[in-house]
């Protein structure tokens, strides 16, 4: 289950973060978005490291807590979207082919009326 | 690289790990010792660390090496057993409470800044008590009974030569059951190394005893392992320690244990070890047979903790082999015995030992800085294998990590380093606390720094020590990530961290600071409503804990919309009210455009000033003494969407005191305060005055509030700021200068350079008189055609009179000025029509017209202390919105007689501006039609259709008149029939015929009087008597003159009507409702233009009696032709006999083709028979007609000229005669002949509307011809 999606603008502020759970903890997922950006930035600032999805925007799995899992997506305006979901066993490939983050990535830029 | 040994690891191994000694002694050593005030241990501990011992060493190999740090450890038999579990908590919490004590930050120190972090040192940014606190956690690990480093090497036997039976109590010493348990329980070998020592205290007197006893342990013991140590040299104990010479003793002493008997033994037993190792375990058949052998082992055992190892088991010879040789550097041999050991564990399932070699096997890489990742791979397969392990072992898994994480840092590794202090975090809250932050640095000490997860941590540390009531700890780690959070826009956690920070303070009582954090958190508009009214109750609880009350330079709460700020003030301009403040300062110009002077009456005044008035001032504003400037100042309290915080706003205003250009003009001092002066003097202190304005906000709510301060006396006033106070505690204090904000000052002249502290600064100038000014009883909500009488009234308050008023209203169409005459007379009692009075005005009217300003008569003048009323007509002209501009213009006399440039003063001309805001709602809707009556001349049917349009007032309909005096009114029919109640109701039609007359000037004769005239119908019950109104004087003919302006163009010809209805329901507004009120309706150029210029009628006898058997019949007709338009025309009167066939049809088409087709649905003359008639003739003329055409022969023809053409001046009559001959009796209808003219072009254009040409048939005439008996 998808329990986040942020969407954090260039200067690492946030500009949308929506919590899908019912339980009171928003808190926790801002510091779990808040947290990723961490591993953003050095993703982007080491792009050698990130192995074979060099040059790609979408920045895979960015960090496993003990709940959750982070996903990542830059666009070229160095806009992130952080995925957070609770599925443990999730693989990249899925998070980027099932179409989970290109959609908001739409409706973000629908938003920005481009 | 660096040495490994020199690493902050490898120190802490060469510190940690070293061989062990058992100290055993009698009661009398301690006694002797604790003279010093030292343990018999904490005596000899200092000498037990060599730095450059410089002992050759043979391990295993062949090869000597020289060992030069040597360290060994030194323990009472009593505490060399696991540390209880407890005690040690116990202790290490006492390290963190007293490090929360040591290391909480000064409450006014500034919050740390990440950059200043970032720039610093790690030594200077890590606390120092973690290296200590984790030394303390790793010894809580002493003395497992799994790793043999922390087994004794050797056992120091030591009795006091006080003791009886020196030689007894040595054995007894050994024999205790205080040993260790490992040593009775199997798991090391008891045969260790001993030492005697016999410890000889001087104070007890010569040591000839000593010595005695010392040989007769010789002789028991052995010769090489016993020493004698004398201590407490001098008698009474004060001898200072560096001059006690037994300290040498001590420390050849150690040394010699460790060179002589410690570093030999172990080598020995590295050697021995070695030896039986290689004998059963090396080589390819001893491994097999070991595989083999475990295998079978398998099944048997399956205990957690794996088998049980005895000292005697081969497992735990070759640890032991591992660890001595670890001890005594030989690291090579230590990982190949750890390694080859590690296996035997893995395959007996020994997790616990496996993992302590594993860590070994790490730990000993590192010291031979080989295979980086093997060692790592090591570390994290022990730490993995003990987290395995569960609970019971945390500890050890802690000790591992701690280590691992130390090799990483010692790599540079410290991201990773990081992770495993996260990992680290067990079940205990306060050494998660401790580990989290200790990770929380190693994200800031990395390259990049990563700040993110710094704060992370931190905020995580925080929350443990939060649990663990280690507030101070809590607040400490808070604190630094507010570095992270500062700045950020991620406010809900930001918002938490500065509101957990000023609670924690809070309750350890430091409320100040708790209040510092608190404020940060009051503007917290995108919080939840629940945490928005949490974060306000604890603010406020806890500053009224405080019991003082705060001023806060940017108290968030309410929000200050500085853009709002706006200060009204008035100079030459003056305000009746706010709302003729905020009016844009163009709209008032382009009034006064021609109202003031000129403008150099105002810039030489200005001029003349800033000659006065030196440069620093001359961007200021200018105020007048004595009256008020306002502020708007608007507090938004957008955050708390329902808690109501209730408190006050006032204005914090200072002045400036310039001595340097008021000291000669003015009193020396100036105070501005609000609406109520309050203090003069010389203190600064004592002149500032509040006046405060209380009222509370809802949350989400924005007002306006407004603050007013007059200043007394001249000076100069400067508007510093605003100070509120938010539930009588905290005082909120805004400066409007610190704000680089453009601050919009409503009415200041715009300067290029015009700085803010600029807008807020004020020069007072003398009292200048001030008119004040009202409309009293103006309506705010009307219905169109409303027209009431108002009065103005001027007041003048000050002590000199002004004079030269003139006024001038931005709509005349809705306001006008009336005669003076008219000041005090009954309201549509004075517009009623008065016989033999002069009309005047109407030509005056248009002067006022063409320039709108309202000359007051010379004689008028406002005196001082009184007032001014003047008449004022107020005509709603058409629905809407109406906003109406008044200024009044007046000139001062006699003021500032006492100043130097009191000709300039006379000059200085204020203006006095009033606006209104009026909402006319619609009423009547009235139309008006006219056609002409097409058989007489200059005479015209009007019909007006009034529609009621108000959706429940009822309109008495009272007059209509038209305007001017050449036009007769006249009802066709009494309006009893068509609107018997004469009461026009809501939504109802009306439509009502009228006949209109045209009363040409030049027919009447020159003494006519124009009262004769009919212009005005009253269109009430015919029995009332009631006064009609007039419509020719003022204000109906002002009004009427404006709505002519309006509503288009004015050409000749065109008929304007005024219709006026009252109404008696005073509900619209509360004027007077006894009095009806009065409406008057101005429809002008009801045009008559499209109609033809050239009208006629035919006169002639209609009925005849001939005899035609005598003769034919002529009858002599006289046509009148009437020339309507301002041009000469040309006639042209034709007459043509009827066709044999159809002539004399009496057709109704035929019968009005004479007229335009456009004017067919207008209103026709039907002849002058009645109708009885008209239905014999018809049938007469059927039968006529029926029988003319069976004769088919005319019955008529016109005689004489057949065409007749003339000319006709503009608005000429002329008279065309004209003859037919009738040859037999009967209705003839003389329509056949036709009117062609031409209009002369005129110089100047009359419009389009006008013809210039045209044709019109004739209109029907009938003449009853009869025979004559």
């Amino acid at each position: 289950m998808i329990v986040c999606v942020a969407v954090v603008g260039h200067q690492n502020n946030p500009l949308y973060i929506q919590s899908f759970t019912d339980a009171d903890d928003a808190l926790k997922l801002h510091h779990i978005v808040h947290c990723s950006l961490d591993v953003v930035d050095e993703r982007v600032n080491n792009p050698k490291k990130s192995g074979p999805t060099l040059n790609e925007t979408f920045l895979g799995l960015l960090y496993p807590t003990e709940n959750y899992k982070v996903y990542g997506y830059l666009t070229n305006t160095k806009v992130k979207f952080i995925l957070v979901t609770t599925d443990l066993d999730v693989r990249d490939a899925d998070v980027r082919n099932v179409s989970i983050i290109v959609p908001c990535i739409e409706l973000y830029y629908k938003s920005m009326n481009l | 690289m660096v040495d490994p040994a020199n690493t902050p690891l490898g120190k802490m191994l060469l510190e940690e790990i070293t061989p062990v000694v058992m100290v055993l002694c009698t009661p009398l050593v301690e006694e002797s010792c604790l003279k010093n005030g030292l343990s018999f241990v904490q005596m000899l501990s200092p000498f037990c660390d060599f730095t450059n011992i410089d002992v050759p060493v043979r391990t295993a190999s062949d090869q000597p090496y020289r060992l030069h740090k040597f360290k060994i450890r030194l323990f009472y038999a009593s505490d060399i057993r696991q540390p209880n579990l407890e005690v040690a908590k116990e202790r290490l919490k006492q390290v963190i409470t007293k490090a929360g004590e040591d290391d909480f930050p000064e409450i006014y120190s500034d919050l740390p800044q990440v950059n200043d972090l970032l720039s610093r040192h790690e030594s200077e940014i890590l606390p120092t008590w973690f290296q200590f606190f984790n030394k303390e956690l790793v010894r809580t690990l002493s003395f497992s009974d799994h790793e043999a480093f922390d087994h004794p090497v050797a056992c120091l036997l030591v009795v006091s030569s006080r003791d009886e039976e020196s030689i007894n109590r040595f054995i007894d010493l050994f024999n205790t059951n205080k040993l260790p348990s490992f040593l009775s329980d199997g798991a090391m070998d008891p045969k260790v190394l001993k030492h005697y020592l016999l410890v000889h205290d001087n104070q007890d007197g010569a040591s000839e005893k000593a010595t005695k006893i010392l040989t007769e342990m010789r002789s028991t013991f052995g010769p090489n392992d016993c020493q004698l140590l004398c201590i407490n040299s001098s008698q009474d104990g004060q001898t200072r320690h560096k001059d006690t010479p037994w300290s040498t003793f001590i420390k050849n002493l150690m040394q010699e244990l460790s060179s002589k008997h410690i570093i030999p033994y172990m080598e020995q037993k590295i050697r021995l070890l070695n030896q039986q190792v290689s004998s059963t375990r090396k080589g390819f058949r001893n491994q097999f047979k070991n595989l083999w052998w475990r295998k079978g082992k398998e099944d048997a055992l399956d205990t957690t903790n794996g088998p049980v190892y005895t000292f005697s088991s081969i497992e735990s010879q070759i640890r032991v082999l591992g660890d001595y040789a670890f001890m005594l550097r030989d690291y090579e041999l230590a990982v190949s015995s750890y390694r080859l050991i590690s296996t035997d564990y893995k395959l007996d399932k020994a997790w616990k030992r496996y993992a302590g070699v594993q860590e070994m096997i790490g730990l000993t890489y590192f010291m031979l800085d080989q295979s980086r990742k093997e060692a790592e791979y090591c570390m994290e397969n022990a730490f993995n294998t003990y987290l395995k392990l569960g609970s019971a072992v945390q500890q050890n898994a802690t000790r591992c990590g701690l280590w691992w994480i130390e090799m990483l840092k010692t790599r540079n590794q410290i991201k990773e380093a990081a992770t495993v202090y996260f990992r680290i975090c067990g079940e205990d809250l306060l050494h998660s606390a401790v580990m989290l932050e200790q990770a929380s640095f190693c994200y800031l000490l990395s390259k990049p720094p990563m700040l993110h997860k710094y704060g992370f941590h931190l905020v995580l540390s925080g929350d443990h020590y939060k649990k663990c009531d280690q507030i101070k700890h809590a607040i400490r780690t808070y604190r630094n990530a507010v570095s992270v959070y500062r700045g950020t826009t991620w406010n809900l956690i930001k918002d938490r961290v500065h509101f957990h920070i000023g609670q924690w303070y809070a309750s350890l009582g430091m409320y100040d600071v708790a209040v510092t954090h608190m404020l940060e958190i009051l503007a917290s508009s995108h919080q939840s409503k629940t945490s928005q009214e949490l974060f306000l109750r604890d603010f406020l609880h806890i500053v009224q804990k405080t019991g003082k009350t705060f001023e806060v330079l940017k108290l968030q709460l309410p929000v200050i919309n500085i853009s709002s700020l706006k200060v009204i003030f008035e100079d030459h301009r003056t305000y009746a009210s706010p709302a003729a403040a905020s009016i844009k300062e163009g709209v008032w110009r382009s009034l006064e455009e021609d109202m003031i002077p000129s403008l150099s009456a105002k810039s030489n005044w200005l001029d003349v000033q800033s000659k006065l008035i030196p440069r620093k001032y001359k961007e200021s504003n200018i105020c007048v003494a004595g009256e008020a400037n306002s502020s708007n100042v608007e507090p938004q309290n957008d955050e708390y969407k329902t808690s109501t915080s209730t408190g006050y706003v006032w204005l914090l205003s200072t002045y400036m005191y310039n001595a340097y250009i008021y000291i000669c003009l003015y009193v020396l001092m100036c105070v501005y305060v609000f609406t109520i002066i309050l203090s003069f003097g010389r203190d600064i202190n004592s002149s500032l005055v509040l006046l405060e304005v209380d009222f509370s906000l809802e949350g989400g709510e924005t007002i306006l509030v407004q603050l007013t301060v007059t200043p007394r006396v001249e000076g100069v006033l400067t508007i510093v700021g605003v100070k509120w106070k938010l539930s009588s505690s905290v005082v909120g204090l805004h400066n409007f200068e610190s704000n680089s904000v453009n601050k919009r000052i409503a009415k200041g002249r715009r300067k290029p350079k015009h700085s803010p502290s600029a807008d807020l600064k004020f020069i007072v100038i003398k009292s200048l008189p001030r008119l004040q000014g009202f409309i009293p009883s103006l309506p705010e909500k009307t219905y169109a055609g409303d027209l009431r009488h108002l009065v103005l009234e001027l007041n003048n308050q000050s002590k000199f009179p002004v004079k030269n008023l003139k006024m001038k209203i931005s709509n005349p169409r809705f306001l006008n000025a009336g005669n003076q005459s008219y000041l005090n007379v009954e309201f549509s009692a004075c517009l009623e029509k008065k016989l033999n009075v002069e009309q005047s005005g109407g030509h005056a009217n248009a002067k006022k017209m063409l320039q709108n300003v309202f000359h007051f008569p010379e004689d008028i003048s406002v005196q001082e202390e009184t007032s001014l009323s003047w008449p004022l007509w107020f005509h709603a002209a058409v629905p809407g919105n109406i906003s109406l501009y008044i200024t009044v213009y007046y000139e001062m006399e006699n003021v500032s007689s006492i100043m130097k440039f009191r000709t300039l003063r006379m000059h200085y001309n204020l203006n006095f501006a009033l606006t209104f805001a009026i909402y006319v709602l619609p009423s009547l809707d009235v139309s008006f039609e006219l056609s002409p009556c097409p058989s007489r001349l200059e005479e015209f049917l009007l019909r007006m259709d009034v529609v009621n349009k108000t959706s429940s007032e009822c309109f008495q309909i009272h007059q209509l008149s038209s305007v001017g005096q050449q036009w007769d009114v006249s009802l066709l029919q009494p309006v009893d029939s068509i609107l018997p109640s004469q009461s026009l109701f809501a939504g109802q039609v009306l439509s009502c015929f009228f006949m209109l007359k045209y009363h040409r000037k030049s027919s009447t004769s020159e003494d006519s009087n124009p009262l004769f005239l009919q212009s005005d119908v009253r269109l009430g019950p015919p029995g009332n008597s009631e006064a009609l109104f007039d419509v020719c004087s003022s204000p109906l003919a002002d009004f009427h003159d404006y709505e002519r302006l309006y509503q288009g163009m004015s050409c000749q010809g065109n008929v304007d009507f005024v219709f006026i209805t009252q109404l008696w329901r005073g509900n619209i507004d509360s004027g007077a409702p006894h009095r009806p009120l009065l409406f008057s309706h101005h429809v002008c150029h009801s045009s008559l233009s499209s109609f033809s210029p050239i009208s006629w009628s035919v006169d002639g006898p209609r009925t005849i009696q001939h005899n035609f058997s005598a003769s034919p019949c002529g009858v002599n007709l006289k046509m009148t032709i009437n020339n309507s338009s301002d041009a000469a025309s040309s006639v042209h009167v034709k007459t043509f006999d009827p066709p044999s066939s159809n002539s004399q049809s009496i057709d109704a088409t035929a019968s009005q083709s004479g007229l335009p087709l456009e004017n067919q649905a207008g209103w026709f003359s039907i002849p002058a028979v009645n109708d009885t008639k008209v239905i014999t003739t018809d049938a007469l003329a059927k039968r006529i007609t029926k029988s003319v055409s069976l004769e088919s022969a005319p019955q008529f023809i016109w005689t004489g000229s057949s065409s007749t053409k003339l000319k006709l001046q503009p608005r000429a009559t002329a008279e065309v005669p004209l003859q037919i001959c009738v040859f037999a009796p009967g209705i003839y209808d003389l329509s056949n002949y036709a009117l062609n003219w031409n209009l002369a072009p005129i110089e100047e254009s009359q419009g389009e509307a006008n013809k210039s040409s045209g044709e019109c048939q004739g209109y029907p005439y009938y003449l009853t011809v009869l025979q004559s008996t």
